[in-house]
């Protein structure tokens, strides 16, 4: 049976924890025709709402930007608004009421070059325009790295070149907050960056681009002291947020896409508990959010029981703690009001 | 078998019968390099019928040139919460939405939703005006017009455009301050009513002469409930009125979505649909009428989907409007199956 299908995962179906805990979900993806790699070409309304309706009240959610439905002609810096209209009409189907409580896309996360530097400007006011109820901010994704294996998106050193910084300038100016990814050996230029541009809200994705793979593989010793250090400088940075998800993504070196059956969530918990402590305890509760990245994360566990995980997990945290890891910071971070 | 089709009535909507459909007589498709902008196709999740982008797309691929179409609203995906006169714009959005899934390139060369016609309620007079901004904002340039519809009847078995209507909604001094507020924005009016009404489409047309004004639907000629049988007294007293409003120079009029209210043929009785040819000669008199009255520079084909899937399939529907304007000139058909669309809605 291919991992990652919901066939597979029906294998591992779990009572909801907590089922009315409130959950605003910060970062997913919706797309289409996704062919490479992912087991998800599909991945529109119907499949979100199949995945977040099994039980966990989520209330909302944040779609972040996946080069998905990029206009095909025009300017090629506009081309990215096609993506925040596509997915502003899946909110407002959403925001019928049609499709249950939950509230699709009530924030958007969309895309624009900062490296345009204060000519990104026009492309922002057109994302704006393009969802003027919804639009939050975007994402850039700077992720480099010499070793081949690394997926690279950006060219070395680009967080610290003044094109890049002053379109993040321009960013913060109009109110606009940046999601960010990168690879963990580049934790200290986000620093620099940070502090460089403190006005702006930086959403740090994934647990900051942990990988144990590839250049990283069977080196923990050396790649753990190095994202540790590297994300609690991070923390001391105040204009920065972080997600708390993705290592459901193979490069977290889980290997839970490869069982026969998927993991639960009690296993779950335990194994990704040290990196989810490390960094709850570094930023506090007030500056994290739990995430699911779906579809991409769905490739080794279920909605569902990853968020069962988030809840045996953070079990010991305040009531008020967990409101925040679960909804509030999210909430705030891209003011949705529901 | 007691399928929803055999269970309908004329006026209502009910999904379409695929199975039946598999039944219709095949042909070749006419003229199929001929470009077509289908100008009135609905999509919604209604009753359990689903008609969103997929399904759409499986209609329009079936052998026409469909070059781009306009949405038409039918109170699809209207916001939950917020002020009642706004709650339309979540129709725009979302319809935005499946045209920028469509402008990705990824779903083909067809341009879905290159034109937005959504409602407002223009009985709002110049409080309409936020609206109309709302919905120019949330269309991102494919906003193209409003359709209000006026459809009233004293005859219950009919079915009126609303359960709360009125007659003569095209009468009302608060539906023409906020027609003129429309007509401001170079927006259109799409209209609809049924062939009685017709005067007031007329009394409009000549009281906001600076509103272009779409007449959906031939004008609906009724041919059921109190109009069956009356097939000759209905056509004359419609053919009278369309004469008139044809003096309107700022009136167009679609020409399509004639199956359901026109009840020219009894279609959901049928072991299977009934053919192209015999939609065209139960259509031709009706559609070649409107086109002598309006010149085509002032007639547009439309499809009505998925309503009219109710008796037709995609393929057989522009083949029946082919088949009526074979004789046309090549600049007529250009103008009927698309030029006037693309002027009067302001494509490109």
């Amino acid at each position: 049976m291919p991992y990652g299908g919901n066939d597979w995962l029906a294998q591992t179906e779990e009572a909801t924890l907590e089922p009315e805990l409130p959950i605003c979900d910060p970062h997913h993806h919706f797309w289409d025709f996704r062919t490479a790699r992912l087991p998800y070409q599909r991945y529109l309304l119907h499949e979100l709402v199949a995945d977040v309706s099994r039980g966990h009240n989520v209330r909302s959610t944040v779609f972040v930007e996946a080069r998905a439905m990029y206009r095909a002609d025009g300017p090629p810096e506009l081309r990215p608004v096609g993506e925040v209209e596509f997915v502003q009409g899946l909110a407002a189907a959403s925001a019928s009421g049609l499709y249950g409580p939950c509230r699709a896309a009530a924030a958007i996360v969309g895309h624009a070059d900062l490296k345009l530097g204060d000519r990104v400007e026009p492309v922002l006011a057109a994302l704006q325009a393009a969802s003027p109820n919804r639009f939050r901010g975007i994402r850039h994704i700077v992720t480099w790295n010499a070793d081949p294996r690394v997926e690279s998106r950006e060219r070395e050193g680009v967080l610290s070149t003044p094109e890049f910084r002053a379109g993040a300038r321009v960013l913060a100016r109009m109110g606009l907050s940046l999601d960010t990814i990168c690879c963990f050996p580049q934790l200290p230029e986000m620093v620099a960056f940070a502090r460089a541009v403190p006005e702006l809200t930086i959403v740090m994705n994934h647990l900051g681009g942990l990988n144990r793979t590839g250049p990283f593989a069977g080196r923990d010793d050396e790649v753990m002291p190095a994202w540790r250090s590297g994300m609690a400088a991070l923390a001391q940075c105040p204009n920065v947020l972080l997600k708390l998800g993705g290592f459901g993504m193979p490069r977290f070196g889980f290997d839970w896409h490869t069982r026969d059956k998927p993991v639960g969530s009690e296993e779950l918990a335990m194994q990704v508990a040290p990196l989810l402590s490390f960094c709850i305890d570094a930023f506090g509760p007030e500056r994290c959010m739990f995430e699911s990245n779906f579809p991409v994360d769905k490739v080794s566990f279920s909605h569902h029981v990853l968020f069962n995980a988030f809840k045996r997990f953070s079990a010991g945290y305040s009531a008020a703690e967990r409101a925040a890891l679960f909804h509030d910071t999210a909430a705030r971070a891209y003011r949705i009001a529901l | 078998m007691n399928s929803l089709r055999q269970q309908h009535r004329f006026g209502r909507i009910v999904a379409p019968d695929d199975a039946w459909l598999a039944l219709q007589e095949r042909e070749p498709i006419l003229e199929p390099e001929l470009p077509i902008i289908d100008t009135h196709h609905h999509l919604w999740v209604r009753d359990g019928h689903t008609y969103l982008l997929d399904e759409l797309l499986a209609d329009l691929n079936t052998g026409h040139n469909i070059v781009a179409t306009v949405f038409e609203e039918c109170r699809s995906m209207y916001r939950a919460d917020g002020p009642a006169e706004l709650r339309p714009v979540g129709e725009t959005e979302f319809v935005a939405g499946i045209a920028a899934m469509s402008a990705s390139g990824g779903y083909g060369p067809i341009k879905v939703a290159q034109g937005i016609v959504g409602y407002a309620d223009l009985t709002l007079g110049d409080r309409v005006e936020p609206v109309l901004e709302a919905q120019l904002r949330a269309g991102g340039g494919r906003f193209k017009g409003v359709r209000h519809s006026a459809g009233y009847d004293p005859d219950p078995t009919i079915g009126n455009s609303r359960p709360d209507m009125q007659p003569h909604l095209y009468e009302r001094a608060d539906f023409r301050a906020g027609l003129g507020r429309l007509a401001a924005h170079g927006l259109v009016l799409d209209a609809w009513c049924y062939h009685p009404q017709l005067a007031d489409v007329i009394a409009l047309a000549r009281a906001v002469p600076q509103a272009t004004i779409c007449l959906c639907h031939v004008g609906g000629v009724l041919g059921y409930g109190a109009y069956a049988g009356r097939r000759d007294e209905v056509f004359a007293a419609w053919r009278g009125s369309m004469a008139e409003l044809a003096r309107c120079p700022n009136v167009y009029v679609k020409i399509g979505g004639m199956l359901n209210r026109g009840a020219a043929l009894d279609f959901a009785a049928r072991p299977a649909p009934p053919s192209a040819a015999e939609w065209a000669a139960a259509w031709r008199p009706y559609v070649e009428t409107v086109i002598e009255l309006f010149g085509a520079a002032r007639c547009t084909f439309e499809s009505n989907f998925p309503v009219d899937k109710m008796g037709t399939g995609y393929a057989a529907l522009w083949n029946a409007f082919k088949r009526i304007t074979a004789a046309a000139s090549a600049a007529e058909k250009a103008d009927l199956y698309a030029g006037t669309a693309r002027r009067l809605y302001q494509l490109d």
